[in-house]
């Protein structure tokens, strides 16, 4: 009988970042900025949930990339994720960070939107 | 014409950096194995010999062995495309990657192609090269399957005790012992527990080669017990070692990388040889030696009585014959060979094939 074992409190983050805006792909090296995780860690998190299927992938096929530049990865969570992201408690470092770092886009928005 | 002048000094430049270690790692290496000798009245001038013209020999043959390595690993990571060492350094890491994480190589990569200022990106650089380097499996799986773990794992203990037997019934030993002696053992073991349990991806990549490297591994140190049981190494064990580990660390190698036509295949075949070989013929060798000092008096390596000689000075010439002299001598053979034998078959099946689609006028 297999145990699903529990996230460890950075997949957690990573889940919670990601379903905050379920629709939006994310680039891996902004979620390591977003979230302070380092790329070493970051990526093997985002292969395992991808491995899990919790993650969806796609490669970046934006035409004002610059000239040369090899197409990105793209990341968001399937619907399982997003479950599994609404099942786990956020840690509350995680998202005071996050709150700090969306915190003056959120009030440039806000500005711009009266 | 500039870039490709360029891009030969810069190859030319890592050969030459390549040859240098080699060369320190060799002499460094045979330093430990002789240097104990030195000064010894009848052993002396050999050991000199030895040190010398087998600094020379593995540091050529070193160079050689690591060059094809390095040339194949460059060109599968080219090299010669990416803008700077950061990004040189996550397309070495990233060429390590297994077939079914290749996607996440080139992620990491062009993840890096967006990252500026030059700290920020030797920060993703490395990490990356890390997150390449180990890739989290689905499961837990040691690296050399639950086989080849079981063995390492018995095998490494099994070296332990027998050099704490070897210490016990001769308590000279540690005393003849040099300290950097002990020090490449437990750099061996170590290094065995580690690739057994937790080899990168890279080293894993082909069954075949592992699954080589364990029956031949299993089958040199059952062997080295028989033969040594049965009285057939009255000439010491050294006529019994040396070929073994050419079959296993060159001959196989070759043939793997023939049978799979992979380089990498038969590079593998000829490490995981080596830490099988290492781990079961060490201890055999140390526990016979004892056995034979007690019963006439001479060194298990060559079988001969030594003035002054005792049973302690087997684990210096199980150290130095079993793990240094003889892989360092036999793995670059190996690995030229393994490079030959992919050409080899590689350029058959070019041909082979440019004739079929030729037709009969090919014929």
């Amino acid at each position: 009988m297999a145990r699903a074992r529990r996230p460890s409190p950075q997949t957690t983050a990573v889940l919670h970042a990601l379903a905050r805006e379920p629709s939006t792909w994310r680039h891996g090296y902004a979620l390591c900025r977003q979230l302070g995780i380092k790329p070493g860690s970051m990526y093997p998190i985002l292969m395992r949930l991808a491995d899990r299927g919790l993650l969806e992938t796609t490669w970046d096929a934006d035409a004002d990339a610059a000239p040369g530049r090899p197409p990105r990865h793209l990341y968001r969570l399937t619907g399982t994720g997003l479950a599994l992201a609404a099942e786990l408690p956020e840690p509350a470092a995680a998202a005071a960070r996050t709150a700090r770092v969306l915190a003056p886009g959120r009030e440039r928005l806000a500005g711009g939107h009266p | 014409m500039r870039p490709a002048r360029t891009r030969r000094l810069r190859v030319a430049a890592e050969l030459l950096v390549l040859a240098a270690v080699v060369a320190a790692v060799a002499t460094g290496s045979l330093y430990v194995t002789e240097s104990g000798s030195f000064d010894h009245p009848v052993r002396g001038g050999n050991a000199w010999q030895n040190f010398v013209a087998g600094s020379i020999l593995v540091a050529v043959l070193g160079t050689a062995a690591g060059g094809v390595l390095w040339l194949a690993w460059r060109r599968r990571a080219s090299l010669d495309a990416q803008p700077d060492a950061p990004a040189r350094l996550l397309a070495v890491a990233v060429a390590t990657l297994p077939q079914e994480r290749r996607d996440w190589g080139t992620a990491m990569a062009a993840e890096l192609s967006s990252v500026t200022g030059r700290a920020a990106r030797w920060r993703f650089a490395t990490g990356s090269a890390r997150a390449a380097l180990f890739p989290p499996a689905g499961s837990w799986r040691p690296a050399a399957g639950w086989a080849g773990a079981g063995v390492g794992v018995v095998g490494v203990l099994a070296c332990l005790v027998a050099a704490g037997y070897l210490g016990a019934a001769h308590p000279d030993t540690l005393a003849v012992t040099p300290p950097h002696v002990v020090a490449v053992l437990v750099v061996f073991l170590v290094a065995c527990l580690t690739l057994t349990l937790a080899a990168p991806a890279g080293l894993r990549s082909s069954t075949l080669a592992r699954r080589t490297g364990l029956g031949l591994g299993v089958a040199g140190g059952v062997g080295l017990l028989l033969l040594s049981r049965a009285g057939g190494l009255e000439a010491g064990a050294l006529v019994y070692t040396l070929p073994a580990l050419f079959l296993v660390v060159v001959i196989a190698p070759v043939a793997v990388a023939a049978v799979a036509r992979s380089f990498r295949a038969g590079v593998q075949a000829a490490l995981w040889g080596f830490v099988f070989c290492g781990v079961t013929m060490f201890p055999v060798y140390l526990v016979e030696s004892v056995r034979r000092f007690r019963a006439d008096g001479t060194l298990y390596l060559d079988g001969e009585l030594v003035t002054g000689a005792t049973a302690g000075d087997n684990l210096g010439d199980a150290v130095g014959w079993l793990l240094l002299v003889v892989p360092g001598l036999l793995m670059p053979l190996g690995i030229l060979g393994a490079a030959l034998a992919t050409a080899v078959v590689r350029a058959i099946r070019v041909r082979a094939a440019r004739s079929r689609r030729g037709g009969p006028a090919a014929g």
